[in-house]
This record gives C-alpha cells, sequence and structure tokens, in this order.
C-alpha cells in the first residue's frame, strides 16, 4: 500500500514536470505538442531511474518522495491547469478505437507477466537485480546481450519499483506506444490531413498488430519504431533540432537500430530544409531546449560509453565472439551489407501477407503490420506519392530508411520487428486515402477494429495460456512453469546459464526469491560455490552449451553432490557430502 | 493533399498518364515473370498503379482506389483471420 501511494506521486510529479517541459517548450501545433508530453514524460522517468540507479538509491520512497515534492512545487506554479480537460476530446470514430485499445492494453497489462526468451533472458535479469539491489550497478546476468542499452529497462524498472511487483511492468511498452500514436497524429496533421484524419492515422498504427503485442510484451522494438516516427513528425513540423535531437537521445538508449533508420530520417531533415515551408516556423524555444537535448542524449549514450569503457566497443556483445556459439554465431559482423538487404527484401516480400504465422511478441516468419496498415495504407500511399511533392518526399525517406535498416539488419526470421516504424506512414496513407474516398472510412475502421479484437490472444499467448494466466493469483502470476522454469520451494537459488536462459523467471514476479549468477570453471568451484554462498539450489540453463558448460553439471551430477529434480528439469539440488 | 495536383490526373499530360500507366505494367510484368502469382500484393499495387492515370473522373479514380484496397484487403485477411480463429482456439 505505501508502494503504491509513492508510486501515485512520483507519476503525478513526472506527469507534471512533462506538462510544464511541454508548455515551455510548447511548437504550437498541439498533436506535436501531445508527443512531447510523453517524451518528456519517457525522460524524466528515465533520468530519475538512472540517477537514483546510479546513486544506489533506487527506492519507493525516494522516488515517491522526490515526485511528491515536484508535484507539489508544479501545482503552486499552476502547472495542473495546463491539462486538457478530457470533456474537450473529439468525438469521432478513432477516439473510439483509441478508447478499446487503451481497455485491450491494459487487461493484457493486468493478466501478462513477461514469458518471451529474449525479454526474460537479457532484458529484464537487470530489472531485477536493480530493483532488488537498489542500484544500477549489479550483476547483469549471464546472458551477454545484457549488456545492449537498457532505455525501455529504465522505464520497466519505473512500474515495478514502487510496487516490488511486476503486475504493471507491461505499462513501460504501453507508454512508447502512446507516444508513437501521438507522432503519428503529428505526422499526419502535418501532412494536412484533417483532425480526425489524423486521430484515425494514430488509431491505425496504434493498433498495427506488431506494435499492439509487443507494447506488452516488454521488448523494445516497438519503443524504438514510435521513437523513429517522432522523430519524422518532428523533422516534418520544422521544431527546433534540439528537440530532435532529444528524440534520438531517447531512441539510440532503447536500442542500436534506432541509428539504423537515421539515414532517411536525415535525408528528409535535409531536404526539408532546403525547400522551404508554406507553413508558418514554430514559435523559437530558449535555449534551455539544449538542456533537454543534452539530458536525453546523456540518458541515451550512458550504455555505449560503459560498454567503451569496460570493453573497448561501445556496441558490445555485437561485433564480438561473445555471441559465438559453435557454428552459430549472433551479430558477429556489424555493418551494412548488400546480401543482408537481398535476403530481407525478399523475405519481407513473403511475409508481409502474415501468411506463415499468427501476430505474436517476436514476429516469427511475419511482418505484422495488420490489414489496415498494409492493404488501405499501400494503396493510399500509391495514390498520395502520385499527387503530392511533399508526400513523394516522406515516403521516399521512409524508404530511405526502411532500406537502411534492412542492409544492416542480419536476416533471421524476427528481423522484422526492426522496421515497425513504416506501418506508421503507411497508417498515415490509409487514414488519408479514407478521408478522400469517403466509402473507404467505414471499412477501414471495421478492419481496424477486427485487428483490435482479433490480435487479443497470439501465436505465444493463446486463449488457454492467457486464460490460465488470467485465472492465477495476481500476486503469483508467472508464465515460468508454462516455459519451462518451474517454481521450487528455495528462497534463495544459483544460476549457471548463458545465452537465453531465462533467468528474470526464478526471481518471482514480487522478486521475492534471491539469485546468484555463478560463473564456475570447474565443477568443483560450482560446487564450493554453492556451499560457501550458501545456495541449496542451482537453476541451469542456456540455449547453446559451450565453454563445457553441461560437462562441467554432469561432473557435478556424477559427483554425488549436484541432484537434478526429474529428467530435463533446469533444476538441480546440492546434497550434502 | 494540400493542393497540390488534389489527384486531379485531368491536369496531366496524356504521356506523363501512359509513362505512369506503363510502369505498372511492367511491375505487374517483372512480378509475373519472377513469380507467377497472379493474386499477388504486387500485382495488385501495380494493376492499381496502371489504372489509375487512366481517367480522370473521381468515380473512375475511387473506383480503381476501392478494388486496390479490396484486393489487397482479401489477400491480407484470408490469412488473418484463419490465425485469429486459430490462437482464440475457435477452429473446430
Amino acid at each position: 500500500m505505501t508502494g503504491l501511494v509513492w508510486m501515485l506521486l512520483a507519476n503525478a510529479g513526472v506527469l507534471l514536470g512533462a506538462r510544464r517541459l511541454t508548455t515551455r517548450f510548447a511548437t504550437g501545433h498541439s498533436a506535436t505538442d501531445a508527443a512531447l508530453f510523453f517524451l518528456f514524460r519517457l525522460m524524466l522517468i528515465s533520468a530519475a531511474v538512472l540517477a537514483a540507479g546510479a546513486l544506489h538509491v533506487l527506492h519507493p520512497w525516494v522516488l515517491g518522495l522526490a515526485g511528491g515534492v515536484a508535484a507539489g512545487a508544479l501545482i503552486a506554479a499552476g502547472a495542473h491547469r495546463e491539462f486538457l480537460p478530457w470533456w474537450k476530446v473529439a468525438n469521432v470514430p478513432a477516439v473510439y478505437l483509441l478508447a478499446a485499445l487503451a481497455a485491450r492494453l491494459l487487461l493484457h497489462a493486468w493478466f501478462l507477466s513477461p514469458f518471451l526468451g529474449d525479454v526474460t533472458s537479457y532484458h529484464l535479469p537487470k530489472v531485477a537485480e536493480w530493483v532488488v539491489h537498489g542500484t544500477i550497478f549489479t550483476d547483469l546476468g549471464p546472458d551477454r546481450r545484457s549488456w545492449f542499452p537498457a532505455g525501455l529497462e529504465l522505464v520497466d524498472t519505473w512500474w515495478v519499483v514502487f510496487l516490488r511487483h511486476d503486475v504493471l511492468i507491461e505499462m513501460a511498452g504501453i507508454e512508447f506506444l502512446a507516444l508513437g500514436a501521438a507522432s503519428t497524429v503529428a505526422l499526419a496533421s502535418r501532412l494536412g490531413l484533417a483532425p480526425s484524419a489524423a486521430l484515425l492515422a494514430g488509431a491505425v498504427y496504434a493498433t498495427v498488430p506488431a506494435m499492439m503485442i509487443q507494447s506488452v510484451f516488454a521488448i523494445n522494438d516497438a519503443a524504438v519504431a514510435a521513437l523513429v516516427v517522432m522523430a519524422a513528425a518532428l523533422i516534418v513540423g520544422k521544431v527546433h533540432p534540439a528537440l530532435i535531437l532529444a528524440t534520438a537521445g531517447v531512441g539510440l538508449g532503447v536500442k542500436p537500430t534506432f541509428a539504423f533508420a537515421a539515414p532517411g530520417m536525415i535525408v528528409l531533415w535535409l531536404w526539408l530544409r532546403k525547400a522551404g515551408s508554406a507553413e508558418p516556423p514554430s514559435p523559437r524555444p530558449s535555449r534551455a531546449v539544449w538542456a533537454v537535448a543534452a539530458l536525453a542524449l546523456l540518458i541515451g549514450s550512458v550504455w555505449y560509453g560503459r560498454n567503451a569503457v569496460l570493453f573497448g566497443n561501445p556496441l558490445y556483445p555485437a561485433g564480438t565472439a561473445a555471441l559465438q556459439f559453435g557454428e552459430k554465431s549472433l551479430l558477429h559482423r556489424v555493418g551494412p551489407s548488400p546480401e543482408n538487404l537481398a535476403k530481407n527484401l525478399s523475405d519481407l516480400d513473403g511475409r508481409i501477407l502474415d501468411r506463415r504465422r499468427g501476430a505474436g511478441g517476436m514476429l516469427e516468419y511475419i511482418a505484422g503490420w495488420g490489414t489496415g496498415a498494409f492493404a488501405f495504407g499501400l494503396i493510399g500511399l500509391l495514390w498520395a506519392v502520385r499527387t503530392s511533392t511533399n508526400w513523394r518526399r516522406i515516403a521516399a525517406c521512409f524508404l530511405l530508411s526502411l532500406a537502411s535498416v534492412l542492409t544492416l539488419a542480419e536476416n533471421d526470421i524476427w528481423f522484422l520487428r526492426f522496421v515497425l516504424f513504416f506501418p506508421a506512414i503507411l497508417a498515415v496513407a490509409a487514414a488519408a486515402l479514407a478521408e478522400e474516398v469517403r466509402p473507404l472510412r467505414l471499412p477501414l475502421v471495421l478492419v481496424t477494429l477486427l485487428t483490435l479484437v482479433g490480435t487479443f490472444f497470439t501465436e505465444d499467448m493463446p486463449r488457454e495460456a492467457f486464460l490460465r494466466s488470467a485465472r492465477l493469483d495476481w500476486r503469483r502470476r508467472s508464465f515460468g512453469p508454462d516455459v519451462g522454469v518451474p517454481d521450487v520451494p528455495y528462497s534463495r537459488v544459483g544460476c549457471y546459464g548463458d545465452v537465453s536462459s531465462m533467468a528474470y523467471l526464478l526471481y518471482g514476479p514480487d522478486f521475492s526469491r534471491d539469485v546468484v549468477y555463478l560463473r564456475p570453471k570447474s565443477s568443483e568451484e560450482l560446487i564450493e560455490s554453492m556451499e560457501r554462498r550458501n545456495l541449496p539450489a542451482l537453476y541451469a540453463m542456456t540455449m547453446y552449451d559451450r565453454n563445457g558448460w553441461g560437462g562441467l553439471l554432469a561432473r557435478c551430477v556424477a559427483s554425488g553432490r549436484l541432484r537434478r529434480l526429474g529428467p530435463g528439469s533446469p533444476w538441480y539440488v546440492l546434497d550434502p557430502k | 493533399m494540400q493542393g497540390e495536383s488534389s489527384g486531379n490526373i485531368g491536369v496531366m499530360t496524356l504521356a506523363w498518364r501512359l509513362r505512369e500507366s506503363l510502369a505498372g505494367v511492367a511491375l505487374v510484368g517483372v512480378r509475373l515473370h519472377f513469380r507467377p502469382d497472379p493474386f499477388d500484393w504486387i500485382v495488385a499495387l501495380g494493376v492499381c498503379w496502371a489504372l489509375l492515370p487512366l481517367g480522370s473522373h473521381p468515380h473512375y479514380r475511387n473506383a480503381v482506389l476501392c478494388a486496390g484496397v479490396g484486393a489487397l484487403s482479401a489477400l491480407h485477411l484470408q490469412a488473418q483471420i484463419l490465425h485469429m480463429l486459430a490462437v482464440s482456439n475457435l477452429l473446430p
């Protein structure tokens, strides 16, 4: 209960702070300002978690107290009067679509808990460690991909630290989705769509299956996509470059794939600068806007700086042998490759119809763009680029960004999650088409609604699994047993793993279990570490056996000191001498 | 579309219209050569691209656009609905 109070206070402080920053650096374009509000909120959250974590005070009461003090000061300064009253929200179909989307997302947020392999293996173990130890200087877990930038994890931490429970962890992705939707509305509005059509564009983009699903599956590709769309909206709106840099800072901090899409955005910026504009220029904010950009760049670059210092490679473990597993290697080669482009384009062609699989968190073998963006969007884009120079420019730059990502991304069964910014321009084109050709408006709304309802259950979270999760007591809700991590009656365990060990599931949804990561060189050292650190049980799991991982475990079992809890179980218990 | 040609293809020259149409025809031809599947998304786009400049009446334009959207929607929805039913455990 105390945690809930701290959470409310901290969120009040951040909401009011973001609103005040939006007022201070307003562009005069309401949709763009709405997107900026979400960006500032995410920046403040990230800065708060990062600062508290760096100072070893990542505790609910510290963040809650700071938020409460900030909220008090901002209310005294009148920031609470700057919010738009809810009754002034437009009464158009897109608003109802967005309301239905919000209901779906909240249901998912409440009833789901993290289960995807990547999420539980390298995104969230560090969140668990940060929350348990109150600092960001912790063991990041056995999967070396934990060293990748962690911008989304900062916001994940915000949503778990107060309650010390992950029941609301999906709210982090939802915040980024809101930013993506607002940015799409802003982009549509800048392209001349009427407010109701611009809102429909936002709704179509936010209901792209891949965006909706990723947002509640605690994975960061939708978040990056939202920030690329935000950058595009700011560039098209010709706002102050510091605000574009701020977006880039936050984007780079979430995932380096933000930079993959940069070429198209840079060309767009140069092109529009040269072309001039019929629109009145945005009001020029004070020089303090550069401080906002500097803060965002600091938040985003901290991970790269850390890796450069520790490993001599800002992109570690990408481009190193750290992710090499015998013949299989991940991210070994960094940089553009025509082979990547050819393979990825061919696979985009094969996956764009989403035939092979249903929508899922990792987008295996599918694009996940949905019928609204795909069918209405492609035809709408075709029509729009024939009739408008502005559209031609923007579509060309989105295509350049798409090609850039496809040239840089390794070809695998999931790479289309890196181009989720592209459906945004399709969503805007779809709404523009429906605005121009009236008979298409109702079908677009219906198809969007069908997508919204029809993808509630996903390929990796079908109805049975979802309902089983929903029936559990929320305090103990975890997908551990469903994905091969059965619960054990120990409050303190060791973890001996490597890539894809799903270590996050060991902590429990309330982070009540102590997890100690072990990296033994020999079977004797493993047993000795468990005895010395008072660990009665060991969780051992990896996707690829390397460095004698399996042999070491086998020797422990053969020595009679470790006993496996059933055939195929990842759990071992320490037997007395 | 913000006051440019506003979709009014009547102002285009015949040569421009033919060039545009030929681009669509070429797209369809290339596609059918490499992947002979006439019920295909690029073919639908190419046909739409080829037909769009050939008439200037708004009803004609709307018909082409609606037909294009219909073709692509049918292509996308047929698999989508099956997947939706499958994950919802609603298939017999």
